[in-house]
């Protein structure tokens, strides 16, 4: 495998689950605009 | 938003970072209290890619702690059923989802998903993850990103870019990327990224978008060449590929792995303060 690297700076729950949700809405948006559905 | 992140891990890395993480979900003292095994549930077949960092979690936090944590795969669905069993477990901290991109990759794109990754989890914390690289193969005419831009909107809907499949964070950059530089790429969905690289490799598709560890032997090679990487901030590994928001700002499709537990925040809010509960987990801070 390769000698990349596992970046484990540790995000705290507050600021993970706004990403989360923030991932969730852009995904959200990029699939509806490209009409992307996975059956 | 994002924080820049490398690429997928090698085992060697895992190892050694992931006891680091661990230990940093080890701050939680509640974990320590426990004495009955927890079961991480990832969500994906064993000896997958998400399998070793799951596996290698526990095992740190099994030695850390003195307690139990044991890995049950529960794939299917692109991570959803996995992620639907715990969203449906009793929220008493022994049951937990590493969860990743693909849980809300999954639940906007497939209908009916059996969780809401906004609700159904109280998100312990992420400990790690790597970047989506977009690549050029030897049949690609474009090596940097904007004439990539530039030969696609000459050619709009002719230049094919693979993926390890459907619904994976790859095909969500490409996607985002189209949108985002005006142009149609034609996304050519593999099961899995060896059979791409393969095609890729062999001039049948020119454009490859897939964690970097996947690349890293032929761009030392020469037969490939990264064109763009999808995090926030260049990567220590590709210093000189720039990121696709340097272009288009808004473009970034990390891989991030992390834990939740079943819940909501109304429900950890009264763990927090029952003491012989399992779920007086404690957020740990940032490390």
């Amino acid at each position: 495998m390769a000698t990349a690297e596992l970046d484990v700076n540790y995000v705290a729950a507050e600021p993970f689950g706004q990403q989360v949700r923030q991932d969730l809405a852009v995904y959200r948006d990029v699939v509806a605009k490209a009409g992307i559905v996975v059956q | 938003m994002h924080r820049p992140l490398p690429s997928r891990p090698s085992r060697r890395t895992v190892l050694r970072e992931g006891g680091a993480g661990a230990a940093a979900l080890l701050a939680l003292p509640a974990l320590r209290a426990q004495a009955v095994a927890t079961t991480i549930v990832a969500p994906f077949p064993a000896g997958g890619t998400l399998d070793l960092p799951a596996r290698l979690l526990a095992s740190g936090m099994a030695q850390a702690s003195g307690q139990q944590f044991v890995v049950e795969n529960i794939g299917g669905a692109g991570g959803m059923l996995g992620a639907g069993n715990v969203a449906k477990a009793v929220p008493d901290g022994r049951r937990l989802l590493l969860i990743s991109t693909a849980q809300p990759i999954a639940q906007a794109t497939f209908r009916n998903p059996p969780y809401d990754v906004a609700t159904s989890f109280d998100h312990l914390g992420m400990f790690g993850g790597w970047s989506t690289v977009l690549a050029a193969g030897p049949s690609a005419e474009a090596r940097t990103l904007p004439d990539l831009v530039a030969l696609a909107r000459k050619r709009p809907g002719q230049i094919d870019i693979a993926s390890p499949g459907n619904g994976t964070a790859p095909h969500l950059l490409i996607a985002l990327f189209g949108q985002r530089a005006g142009i149609q790429a034609q996304h050519v969905a593999y099961r899995g990224a060896a059979p791409a690289l393969l095609d890729v490799l062999g001039g049948r598709v020119p454009y490859m978008a897939t964690g970097l560890s996947a690349f890293q032997p032929h761009f030392k090679s020469g037969r490939m060449t990264p064109v763009a990487v999808a995090s926030a901030k260049r990567i220590a590994a590709l210093p000189d590929v720039p990121t696709f928001a340097e272009l288009f700002p808004g473009v970034v499709v990390n891989v991030w792995l992390g834990l939740s537990a079943p819940g909501s925040r109304a429900c950890c809010a009264r763990w927090s303060t029952a003491p012989s509960s399992a779920a007086r987990w404690r957020r740990p801070s940032s490390t």
